[in-house]
């Protein structure tokens, strides 16, 4: 078990490297390498001048382990555009993220499951239909048009919620007005996330349904809803945990373009904006933590298997 | 889905015709139409659909059909070239991956899972940001962002038909290794290779309008689906049928290409 613990942390640990070795490269493959990092108003003795304080006239590889060390530090730079460091510039707007990305998950999860277990058990039936066919249109759908789509019914034909924000402006910003303002986005950021859940949760389930235990539970003469929520359900729910993993990082793009439509104050949304305004600093750092974020997330689901699946742990 | 052969067939074949027939009018479209869809007219802006101008006009002016058309054709290049771009960069580490013995192979894989976890948005964005946004440019970037899944599947089926008899057989008769992977490895690929190509072409044309969408994209005045998108939500009150033809567009496009990915796949896998 430490060793399977060791295993993935060091895993985890080789994938954060990379990530910051890509960013690395990425930064002094760019037309005019890090430099631009700098003010590009700059005179060209400035910039000298700022080279060297960086240390952008030493070979790459000190240059890299410099890098390399700022980052272990968690000193990512200050951003240009909000001349703030960088690391309190995501704080800021980290709980946002969190809260809109963590709704459309829970309501994922919510909706996919039962969905799925349905749809494998009336495979191929008009239900299974119905919701095999919404999900392949959800898979389809643009996120932004839906958004769009979303706003024009909900907020400008009929005006049942706020086209955009967190809070409305002035107000006290009670629980109510933040949920009202939740709803949109999370709906929307879900739609996606939902049908590609329901997909994996369909076919696990329907592998569960062919397995020896199955058929002994029937041949047992227990009722069908009985065998399909107590057998099938549980061992169903064991690869979505990993389908969760995969879908994160998707998530956490969606988010960035959700939050941009209903000019939600999150980090996606000050990703493309530091990404607009040329705010190098402040995009690679964003890049950096959120990438961390999904691998610390990835780890947990390990670390959750552990939990759940007795299996793993008798095998590690 | 209980997809008989013949049903799977006839549903590969509709959903062909509709890619084909999109591809199509997006390449000679804009001949045949001939309105310049860049031509301002203040005079005439914001005009819902009628003579003249069949799907109406935008804010500026400039014709919605020809944009329309205009825009299909750039969105649907740039899906299909970061499509040939990630295929190439999959099947070249998968076979790395795949052939390259032990060290290489968890190597590659590391770097694979890496960039799996880094969102791929944040990863273009960054790219955009600093390598500034051309078409190009964006090819290269959505290509090298969406070419891990392939990369998988090409390494898991190396290794399985690298244990094949034909395969040792092959080898025994002394075939180099570049030989056996396009003589025998690359035929039994195929099928598999196609099926995530072609929902990878989805994929793309989705991140495109995405990134067109938040300005990172095409650039205007170039038309794109998702810059069109982009106009449109500013105008959402007044002509809200800006907002429809292009995500229309969008969606029929991805659908019939994921119609087709899973039809080939059914074709592929008899046993789903």
């Amino acid at each position: 078990m430490t060793a399977f613990l060791l295993r993935r942390a060091v895993h985890a640990l080789t994938v954060v490297f990379v990530v910051c070795t890509v960013t690395f490269l990425l930064v002094h493959l760019a037309p005019g390498g890090p430099a631009v990092l700098a003010d590009p108003k700059l005179t060209q003795e400035e910039q000298a001048a700022i080279s060297e304080r960086l240390g952008l006239d030493r070979p790459v590889t000190a240059q890299y382990a410099m890098w390399m060390a700022r980052v272990a530090r968690g000193d990512l730079g200050e951003s240009f555009l909000y001349e703030v460091p960088t690391r309190r510039a995501i704080a800021e707007r980290l709980p946002n993220t969190v809260l809109l990305a963590g709704a459309a998950l829970t309501l994922s999860v919510l909706l996919a499951v039962p969905l799925g277990l349905i749809s494998a058990l009336r495979r191929g039936g008009v239900v299974d239909r119905i919701i095999s066919g919404i999900a392949f249109l959800a898979m389809a759908v643009p996120t932004f048009w839906l958004a769009i789509l979303a706003i024009f019914t909900f907020a400008v034909a009929f005006p049942v919620f706020p086209a955009g924000g967190a809070t409305t402006a002035g107000a006290a910003g009670g629980l109510a007005d933040r949920l009202s303002h939740l709803v949109m986005p999370a709906v929307v950021l879900a739609a996606v996330t939902t049908a590609e859940l329901l997909r994996y949760m369909r076919s696990s389930a329907q592998t569960a349904l062919h397995q020896p235990f199955v058929r002994v539970a029937r041949a047992k003469g227990l009722r069908t809803r009985l065998v399909a929520w107590r057998h099938v359900l549980r061992n169903a729910l064991l690869p979505m945990v990993t389908a969760l993993g995969i879908q994160l990082p998707r998530l956490v793009g969606g988010a960035a373009i959700t939050e941009t439509v209903f000019a939600w104050p999150g980090l996606g949304r000050l990703g493309v904006q530091a990404a607009l305004g040329r705010d190098y600093p402040l995009v690679m750092a964003i890049t950096l933590f959120i990438s961390a974020a999904v691998v610390v997330v990835n780890l947990l689901i390990d670390l959750l298997y552990l939990w759940i699946d007795p299996r793993i742990r008798l095998e590690a | 889905m209980i997809a008989t052969h013949d049903t799977s067939r006839r549903r590969a074949v509709i959903a062909g015709a509709v890619v084909l027939l999109l591809a199509f009018v997006a390449l000679i479209g804009p001949v045949l139409y001939g309105t310049d869809p860049n031509a301002l007219d203040l005079t005439r802006a914001a005009q819902p659909p009628g003579a003249g101008h069949p799907l109406g006009t935008d804010e500026s002016g400039r014709d919605v059909l020809g944009r329309l058309l205009a825009g299909g054709r750039v969105s649907l290049a740039v899906g299909f070239a970061a499509v040939a771009c990630s295929a190439l960069l999959g099947l070249s580490l998968g076979a790395l991956a795949g052939l390259g013995g032990r060290r290489l192979d968890s190597v590659v894989m590391r770097f694979t899972d890496a960039v799996m976890a880094i969102p791929a948005l944040f990863l273009i964005i960054t790219t955009l940001a600093l390598f500034g946004t051309t078409a190009t440019g964006l090819v290269v970037a959505i290509g090298a962002t969406s070419w891990m899944g392939l990369a998988r599947l090409v390494r898991a089926e190396l290794l399985a038909i690298r244990e094949q008899d034909y395969v040792e057989a092959a080898r025994a008769l002394g075939t180099r290794p570049l030989r056996l992977l396009t003589r025998h490895a690359l035929p039994h690929l195929l099928p598999s290779v196609l099926v995530s190509v072609t929902f990878g072409v989805g994929t793309a044309i989705l991140m495109e309008s995405a990134l067109s969408f938040i300005g990172l994209g095409v650039q205007p005045p170039a038309a794109s689906w998702g810059n069109m998108l982009s106009n449109a939500i500013t105008y959402l009150h007044a002509s809200p049928w800006l907002a429809i033809y292009p995500g229309v567009m969008i969606l029929l496009t991805v659908v019939s290409v994921n119609v087709l990915g899973d039809a080939l796949r059914d074709a592929a896998e008899p046993s789903q």
